[in-house]
């Protein structure tokens, strides 16, 4: 072994990163040359300046650190799916996902550009207050009194509904006019946007279930056992989130709940079908 | 003489490293907020420190370490190997440091990975009372660390500071061991450079 050599792999030899071989070659060259262990011993002090500076500079977390940490914790629900946190894939990586992968991400795709129109609909709507108490019905709207030939209550009926009853009755054989629908409220908007997602998260799983069931054998049944247990914990999510909804039709966060579950879900059945 | 992998930082860094009790991460995973404490315990330090190499401004990597913390425990299932958790831990940092330089710089704030000139604002040289070093030495390679770019300035935390391996730094970064060791040296030559006069000012070599 030449000085050159020698002194091109003297940092990998201290840190223990070469073969033993070659670490035997370059102590050996150590021992004979002077000008190599002078270098050596270069980097010897450099490395004990540095672990020298590491130990009085870093930080020692404080207490008050954990605390907040464990205040962010205990706020969410417990979802420990199986989704490392890693690189983003390369490009091409994409082209070899199967088909029923990538209609599964396209679904999950829709619902993330539905929820987000959803939100831009609400938003605007927020803006146009006088919109929204239009669209919500009014107590004579409801209690108007009923006669057989009345028409299903819309929208331009109800901003009109101080007119008398009989106002709004059309003749049985007579010209109909198609009926508008009925202009939802804010609550039914979002209700519906909720159903609609869960319809679809629920098809994304569908296909995954599907692409999962036939690479299941060739899993390591570490990853199977975990997979099973991360997924009884989304779907535990999943149930009471549901439950909530029901009793609470108007809780929005048990909604928000019951969505991030899906995706949770999504993303777990995605990371175990792209192994 | 040292011999190899006797360098005393080194020792002292690895013996921070080494791995917890089997079974806690098990335990994490499973929710115990108790075993999740441990973890952080073990490694709270390297990677708070981790994190103030790039942003040298405690409160900032304070925040970001709790981000860190925070991510890991909620994606602890992810983590396919237990042995591997201080690597999988400083990924995770990585990436939460990364995106913080990048919300940064959109609001146009001046301290991020790659914009090490930035970090002056905040550098604070605390030096604990009874440290060994020169003050003016500390700042240096401070000083000098800032200035490497950022693949420099990781590769040269992870394996002086931190002691990893080549290939723990790879899966850390996504670079290649050729890039990682071409930036490790380039790093050291550089902080060097920046280091030198100061080494003979403090009589240290």
């Amino acid at each position: 072994m030449n000085c050159e050599r020698c002194q091109t792999e003297l940092e990998d030899f201290l840190y223990g990163e070469l073969t033993e071989r070659r670490a035997g070659e370059v102590r050996a060259h150590l021992a004979d040359c002077a000008a190599c262990a002078a270098v050596r011993a270069q980097l010897d002090r450099e490395n004990e300046i540095f672990a020298q500076f590491y130990d009085e500079t870093a930080l020692e977390p404080g207490a008050e650190m954990w605390t907040a940490i464990r205040a962010r914790i205990e706020a969410e629900p417990v979802i420990t799916a199986v989704k490392p946190e890693r690189r983003a894939p390369r490009w091409f990586e994409w082209l070899l996902v199967p088909v029923v992968l990538r209609q599964a991400a396209f679904a999950a795709l829709l619902i993330a550009v539905s929820v987000g129109l959803t939100v831009l609909v609400l938003k605007r709507d927020e803006k146009a207050p006088v919109d929204v108490a239009r669209a919500t019905p009014t107590p004579q709207a409801s209690a108007s009194p009923t006669t057989d030939n009345r028409q299903p209550t819309t929208d331009n009926q109800l901003s009109t509904n101080r007119q008398p009853a009989t106002d709004n009755r059309q003749p049985t054989t007579g010209n109909r006019q198609p009926a508008t629908p009925r202009r939802l409220t804010e609550q039914e908007m979002i209700n519906q946007q909720i159903a609609r997602a869960e319809r679809e998260y629920q098809g994304a799983i569908r296909l995954l279930d599907r692409a999962i069931a036939k690479r299941r054998d060739g899993l390591d049944s570490n990853v199977i056992r975990q997979y099973e247990s991360s997924l009884a914990l989304i779907e535990d999510s999943i149930a009471q989130s549901r439950r909530a909804l029901r009793a609470k039709p108007d809780d929005a966060t048990a909604g928000q709940f019951l969505l991030a579950a899906y995706a949770k879900k999504i993303e777990l059945m995605q990371d175990i079908a792209m192994r | 003489m040292m011999s190899e992998y006797a360098i005393q930082g080194g020792k002292r860094a690895r013996m921070a490293f080494t791995e917890i009790a089997p079974g806690v991460v098990d335990r994490a995973r499973r929710g115990d907020e108790e075993a999740f404490h441990l973890i952080f315990n073990r490694y709270g330090r390297p990677v708070l420190s981790f994190i103030n190499n790039f942003v040298q401004n405690r409160e900032l990597a304070e925040e970001l370490a709790q981000e860190t913390f925070v991510r890991a425990y909620r994606s602890l299932g992810g983590l396919r190997d237990d042995l591997r958790l201080s690597t999988w831990l400083f990924g995770i940092a990585r990436n939460v440091v990364r995106e913080s330089a990048r919300q940064l710089r959109k609001d146009e704030r001046k301290v991020g990975l790659d914009e090490p000139e930035s970090l002056r604002l905040e550098s604070k040289g605390i030096l604990p009372e009874g440290a060994m070093l020169d003050r003016e030495l500390t700042e240096a390679i401070q000083k000098a660390l800032l200035a490497l770019d950022d693949d420099k300035r990781i590769v040269f935390s992870l394996k002086v500071f931190h002691e990893k391996s080549y290939e723990e730094i790879s899966e850390i970064t996504g670079h290649s061991v050729g890039k990682l060791k071409t930036d490790l040296h380039r790093a050291r030559l550089e902080i060097r450079r920046r280091v030198a006069p100061y080494l003979k000012t403090a009589d240290c070599l």
